[in-house]
């Protein structure tokens, strides 16, 4: 009878563990990008991977050009004016040199996610800072000093200590939340905030 | 005789008591917080005037940079250089230059304000606008040594749009966002005006965590008056009433008609009182609909504009008393926000033209709305219990990412009022060198002022007592000042 008890606790205990442990994971921001970057072919991905291409309406004020959303604000909280409307094209096509074979500049984009991820895993959140203060955090400059950059992944670090795209500019990081980022590349002209830009989320 | 206290627990006894233990400690441990809150309020001496308290949050990261512009040519040379000429503001010679205001006080410095500014400069004049500087979130007052050698504790995710929003409108940045640092002060004075048909904080851009209270819960309004039921009026809306006071023995359902019969009788309190103030010329100055900066561009409509005019219509019907059909409030919190500030990109149209583009836009909005708005304060005779302040994400960086600038820490602020101690600066102006004391790195001040300062320099003057600022500011005791003076 004692046993019968015992077993059962042992059985309700590790179910319980197992649902927390699952209800933690699973609701990470983080652990449903890896779900997302699982599946093939990846629809999801296609939304949150952008050139930001603005419309070609030359309609719109100038004045009102192109601030970067912030999604971080109340819904009904508008800015002055209306912003542009983008056009959401998949970068996957887009050609540029490779450190390595198959690392194209999506490729990157996504090992670079993925390594964000990683540490905001381990540390409950993601690196803050500039391009320098994330690079340095991310390659052992933590409290662990666990290294989440890897060179086969195509993350090459310039003179500066900054994390590089595949032509050779500074990656920029916008950090919309402690868990959401948005990962900019220059892309081939190598000037940021430029059409031929490339973003991740 | 067996010893019970020495006896072996089963595992089932020891879980038993433990999930027990667990859950009390935890009740034990929220009694205790509203146990003092509600001590905090008991002994909190309740006023009899009027006062509101208007924060306006520039959302996505002012770059405060360019509302407040060095003016001593050795300043400027650094300003102008680490800006860029993308990004800096011309002092003269050319179209749009930075608009000289003159501070009563000297610190050593002298200022201008954005050219798309010149109703701020006119209220700074009359000393009805204050500027603080570099203000920002705090754990701890931090040097750039301390930042750098990580000695202190900084506040959680610099830089991130969504915490660094939070912590401004919690004023805990080490703590998890429980409450805002309005609602606790509403907390506090909600018992001065136990009838009021309205809550102490109204919210014109939905809901944000600033006025979140332990008790008090925010109202929220619009830009037209109290959200109404869609398309549900006259014999529809008296039927629904109708069936919302039917006696029903299921208690859920009978909370559920209570909230909702309040709701829809508040909502048509509210725009009966505010009904009088609905022209747009009851204003002898009226609120913008559409705004152009005086430096060039395109008139657009002004969302900030249109929230300031219900807040103004707002306080008119809140210090009516109720014999003239109005709430006879004595304290009320009023948040508004307008977003557009995180500009990286096309924050100006270029060199030459930096004057211009979606900043000066911004800034022109800022500037003629609050300029209508202390213009309404003053001709309800309302000005010295009006007082109004920005908040905002963060600053940004002094320099240039070429087409804006990116995320920063300290920003300068601005408060308004006649009971500001106005045509003043406060705070410390920061050096403005990259690498200076005062930068991280890249042009990201340090902030020499905790937001725990600021805002308990406002609840003193919105009538917290000195003995429950602690209850409201848990941080403040570890900041010098912590009151600032400019109201």
């Amino acid at each position: 009878m004692r046993r019968g008890e015992t077993s059962r606790i042992i059985v309700l205990l590790i179910a319980g563990t197992g649902l927390v442990l699952w209800l933690v994971y699973a609701t990470r921001p983080e652990a449903q990008v890896h779900a997302l970057e699982t599946q093939s072919p990846k629809p999801a991905d296609v939304s949150n991977v952008s050139t930001n291409q603005p419309e070609t309406d030359n309609s719109i004020p100038e004045t009102e050009a192109a601030p970067v959303p912030n999604e971080t604000e109340p819904a009904d909280i508008v800015p002055a004016g209306p912003r542009p409307a983008v056009r959401r094209i998949p970068i996957e096509n887009v050609a540029g040199p490779e450190p390595l074979p198959g690392l194209t500049p999506a490729a990157v984009l996504h090992n670079m996610r993925s390594a964000i991820g990683d540490y905001s895993s381990r540390f409950g959140g993601n690196p803050f800072g500039n391009n320098r203060e994330i690079t340095a955090k991310l390659n052992g400059g933590n409290l662990k000093q666990i290294v989440f950059l890897k060179e086969d992944d195509g993350m090459r670090i310039n003179q500066r200590g900054e994390l590089i795209d595949n032509w050779g500019t500074p990656f920029f990081f916008h950090q919309i939340s402690g868990t959401e980022m948005e990962i900019r590349s220059a892309g081939p002209d190598r000037k940021m905030w430029t059409s031929d830009d490339l973003i991740l989320k | 005789m067996k010893d019970k206290s020495l006896s072996v627990l089963t595992r089932r006894q020891f879980i038993r008591q433990a999930a027990c233990a667990a859950l009390g400690t935890g009740a034990l441990t929220s009694a205790v917080r509203d146990l003092r809150f509600l001590n905090a309020a008991v002994a909190q001496s309740l006023p009899t005037d009027y006062k509101a308290l208007v924060c306006i949050f520039l959302a996505g990261g002012n770059d405060s940079n360019n509302l407040i512009v060095p003016t001593i040519p050795a300043e400027y040379a650094d300003y102008s250089t680490i800006r860029s000429d993308a990004l800096a503001l011309p002092l003269s010679g050319a179209p749009n230059v930075v608009l000289p205001i003159s501070p009563l006080n000297s610190d050593g410095h002298q200022y201008g304000l954005h050219p798309a500014c010149p109703q701020l400069a006119t209220l700074f004049q009359e000393a009805k606008l204050a500027v603080l500087f570099n203000t920002g979130t705090l754990v701890y007052p931090l040097t750039r040594a301390q930042y750098q050698s990580g000695a202190l504790a900084k506040p959680p995710q610099l830089f991130s749009h969504s915490d660094q929003s939070t912590q401004w409108q919690t004023s805990i940045p080490d703590r998890s966002p429980l409450t805002g640092w309005g609602g606790r002060c509403a907390d506090l004075l909600a018992a001065m005006q136990p009838d009021a048909p309205i809550s102490l904080c109204v919210t014109l851009t939905g809901a944000n965590t600033f006025e979140v209270g332990n008790t008090v819960s925010q109202y929220s309004v619009t830009s037209s008056g109290a959200i109404s039921l869609w398309g549900v009026s006259g014999p529809r809306l008296q039927s629904l009433t109708n069936i919302l006071a039917l006696p029903n023995p299921n208690l859920q359902i009978r909370a559920y008609s209570d909230v909702t019969e309040h709701a829809i009788q508040t909502g048509g309190q509210l725009n009966a009182a505010i009904a009088s103030t609905a022209a747009p010329s009851y204003w002898s100055v009226p609120f913008p609909a559409a705004v152009t900066s005086p430096t060039g561009g395109a008139p657009f409509n002004s969302y900030l504009a249109s929230q300031l005019q219900m807040v103004a219509r707002m306080i008119e019907a809140g210090h009516r008393d109720a014999a003239n059909g109005g709430f006879g409030m004595k304290r009320q919190i009023f948040f508004c926000g307008v977003g557009g500030y995180d500009l990286h990109s096309g924050q100006t149209l270029g060199p030459g033209q930096t004057g211009v583009g979606a900043h000066a836009n911004l800034l022109a909005e800022l500037s003629q709305g609050l300029f209508a708005f202390q213009r309404a304060m003053e001709q309800l005779g309302l000005s010295d219990n009006v007082t109004t302040f920005t908040a905002s994400d963060f600053g940004r960086t002094l320099s240039s990412n070429s087409d804006g600038s990116d995320h920063g820490w300290g920003s300068h602020h601005l408060i308004m009022g006649g009971a500001v101690n106005g045509q003043r600066t406060y705070g410390r102006f920061p050096t403005l060198a990259i690498n200076g004391p005062d930068d991280t790195d890249t042009g990201r001040w340090i902030p020499s002022t905790a937001i725990d300062q600021y805002f308990a320099t406002l609840a003193t003057w919105f009538g917290v007592d000195s003995g429950n600022l602690g209850t409201v500011f848990p941080n403040l005791g570890r900041f010098s000042t912590p009151n600032l003076g400019f109201v």
